[in-house]
């Protein structure tokens, strides 16, 4: 590469990487967690289910009964899914499509129904810690659309990014792999680990980086396709792309009969070995034009993509089939792939701990980038001014960054004391505590301090969590090493490793305030800071 | 360590044309290609292939108007070909209408 382009390059690099960094961080930091995201919401909520995904497993006829009870079913479309591995599954209905239907029937509703207790909750009820985490990697707490598309452009350049900075590290790929130089200045450290961490995790940001795009920003592609190719006639595109079918009509005609809704699933399931069921559209509800059809999936070890559909009408006759064996597509594979590598659910908790790892490895290079950054400017030829501003952005990054750790340490405590939650709770607990938490490292002006403090408080509030589910639940984590309360185990062994780690990091950082040491020389692992940037900053 | 200020652009309006021509000029280079090949080859695997695709190409899009000498001939370029794009999109349609009738 000549030096025109190589400087280009780097630039490019810098550039953009210093103006996504402290969003990219909170993105990754909460979306690190969100991998655990039902496993938090059920932790919170002290409602187990089994840990390995089964789809809508209770049985759907004491559903339907319960939506009977408290609404009028006639000609509504009526949807259930299961998104989340948790007891409540997501029920939606239209409003009735007759036009002599009651009032309340002419309006239509979202909720999510527990499937033990028939209790519904609505959105803001249901909230959970979890919910907030996986919300807040997206931005969702700024009004739509304006959070999403943020988030959306800053994955958009994240891209931009990890092909400029790999680029720009092409040369050196293999030799700089196997180069780490703990002893040597500062910036070396940081260079090293920022470029060996982030060849390391190039794969997997890469695929974050154009997933995310895609889920923030595919209106930026589905928008020319819908006025170019298809005259402005979207329905016709989320047909096309099997996202969405059209629904019937309404014939306005009752049937006594309606066809019991678990025979239908049952039968979906028997057709197909093993099959999860995911989704359930039943469409003009007990009219004669009615139409039910049952989305699900094979197990992920069985096949990676078996998206399997069977439609049925008002008889209970099938009209419709997709087999997952058979009539899978590219196009069901794209649209499979592009959610579960993103989501990492499809190889149970090792993957999803590995995605985790990466992920906070990931919130490692972004910080380290920002660091090269600072110190690659403070020398003499930076004008004053410069340098101070530099330093002074460095700092609200840092804070604002690095505060996370303890604030989300805090909040798990919160909603397990608060009990019962909702979403204003979690939100004014979590956003103004972090802003305090901010607030008060970026007054303390101090990287070191904040990258120490922080590490610890996120450890010892850490080290309270389990405590705090034990005596409020009851279920200590010594008693919860079993399937049925996996999820609880597990939460608590998160934070109680965390709180290890970043504890043990906290005491290697306190010895290396060694005054001997101080100057040039830094030892150990490649740590986020250290008294040297305490120097350059103070 | 920062970049070697000889080598990047000087000039202010230089340096919008080449941040435009990436930004927009890349996006719709890399649209209409995808359009374009939608109406001559399986469109559904050309859309959904564009819903990642779409994103990677406009990256690297971006980053070649950055590299280029002259930005003026790149934003030329990139409307150039998206003109050839949106003919070949125009004629497909024709010959290969995608919305059933």
């Amino acid at each position: 590469m000549n030096n025109r382009s190589y400087n280009i390059l780097f630039h490019l690099h810098t550039i953009s990487g210093i103006i996504i960094s402290a969003m990219l961080f909170v993105i990754f930091f909460t979306g690190s967690f969100s991998f655990f995201r039902d496993e938090i919401a059920n932790w919170q909520k002290d409602e187990y289910t089994q840990p390995i995904d089964h789809g809508i497993v209770s049985s759907l006829d004491p559903i339907m009964e319960s939506l009977k009870k408290d609404y009028a079913l006639y000609g509504r479309d009526i949807e259930i899914g299961r998104h989340y591995n948790e007891r409540r599954v997501d029920v939606s209905m239209s409003a009735s499509k007759d036009s002599l239907a009651a009032e309340e029937a002419k309006v239509g509703s979202f909720f999510y129904l527990d499937t033990e207790t028939f209790d519904t909750y609505n959105y803001l009820e249901s909230y959970t810690l979890g919910e907030f985490l996986y919300r807040l990697h997206f931005f969702a707490q700024i009004p739509y659309p304006y959070g999403y598309y943020t988030s959306g452009l800053v994955s958009f350049f994240f891209l931009f990014a990890i092909i400029t900075g790999i680029l720009v590290h092409w040369n050196k790929i293999v030799s700089n792999f196997y180069t780490f130089r703990p002893r040597a200045k500062l910036k070396t450290v940081w260079t090293d680990a920022h470029t060996a961490l982030g060849v390391i995790g190039l794969p997997f940001q890469f695929v974050y980086a154009v997933t995310g795009a895609f889920f923030m920003l595919n209106v930026l592609m589905a928008a020319p396709n819908i006025m170019f190719l298809f005259d402005g006639d979207q329905q016709e595109l989320y047909n096309q792309l099997e996202m969405s079918e059209t629904p019937p009509t309404l014939a306005y005609e009752k049937i006594d009969q309606v066809p019991s809704i678990e025979g239908l699933v049952q039968q979906t399931r028997d057709k197909w070995n093993n099959l999860n069921i995911t989704h359930l559209h039943i469409y003009n509800y007990a009219d004669s034009n009615m139409k039910v059809t049952v989305e699900g999936e094979l197990p992920k070890d069985d096949k990676y993509t078996g998206v399997a559909k069977l439609s049925f009408d008002a008889t209970g006759a099938i009209i419709g089939e997709k087999d997952p064996y058979t009539q899978n597509t590219y196009l069901d594979g794209v649209k499979n792939i592009l959610y579960r590598i993103h989501y990492g659910d499809y190889a149970g908790y090792g993957l999803r701990i590995i995605s985790f790892v990466l992920g906070i490895i990931s919130c490692f290079v972004i910080l380290s980038g920002v660091l090269i950054w600072l110190v690659a400017r403070e020398k003499k030829s930076v004008s004053e001014r410069k340098r101070r501003f530099n330093r002074a952005l460095v700092n609200v990054y840092v804070a604002i960054c690095l505060s996370l750790y303890p604030i989300t340490a805090l909040s798990f405590i919160a909603v397990k004391i608060h009990g019962e939650v909702n979403m204003s709770f979690v939100n004014d607990f979590y956003l103004i505590g972090w802003l305090i938490l901010s607030l008060f490292f970026i007054w303390k002006k101090d990287n070191y301090f904040t990258n120490k403090y922080c590490l610890l408080l996120g450890s010892i509030i850490g080290f309270f969590i389990p405590v705090v589910n034990g005596v409020i639940s009851g279920k200590w984590f010594w008693l919860t090493l079993n399937e049925e309360f996996f999820q609880s185990f597990f939460i608590d062994m998160l934070w109680i490793v965390l709180s290890i780690i970043s504890l043990w990091v906290f005491f290697k950082l306190k010895r290396k305030e060694d005054p001997k040491k101080d100057k040039v020389q830094i030892n150990g692992k490649p740590i986020k800071s250290t008294t040297e940037d305490k120097e350059v900053l103070v | 360590m920062p970049a070697n200020k000889k080598y990047l652009t000087t000039s202010p309006w230089e340096r919008i044309a080449k941040i435009t021509a990436g930004f927009i000029g890349g996006y719709m280079v890399s649209v209409s290609f995808h359009l374009a090949l939608a109406v001559w080859l399986d469109h559904v695997n050309v859309i959904i292939t564009m819903t990642y695709n779409g994103f990677i190409l406009w990256a690297v899009l971006m980053i070649l108007a950055f590299l280029a000498k002259n930005p003026w001939k790149l934003w030329g370029l990139y409307l150039l070909l998206t003109a050839v794009f949106y003919l070949a999109l125009h004629f497909g349609k024709i010959y290969h209408p995608i919305i059933p009738s």
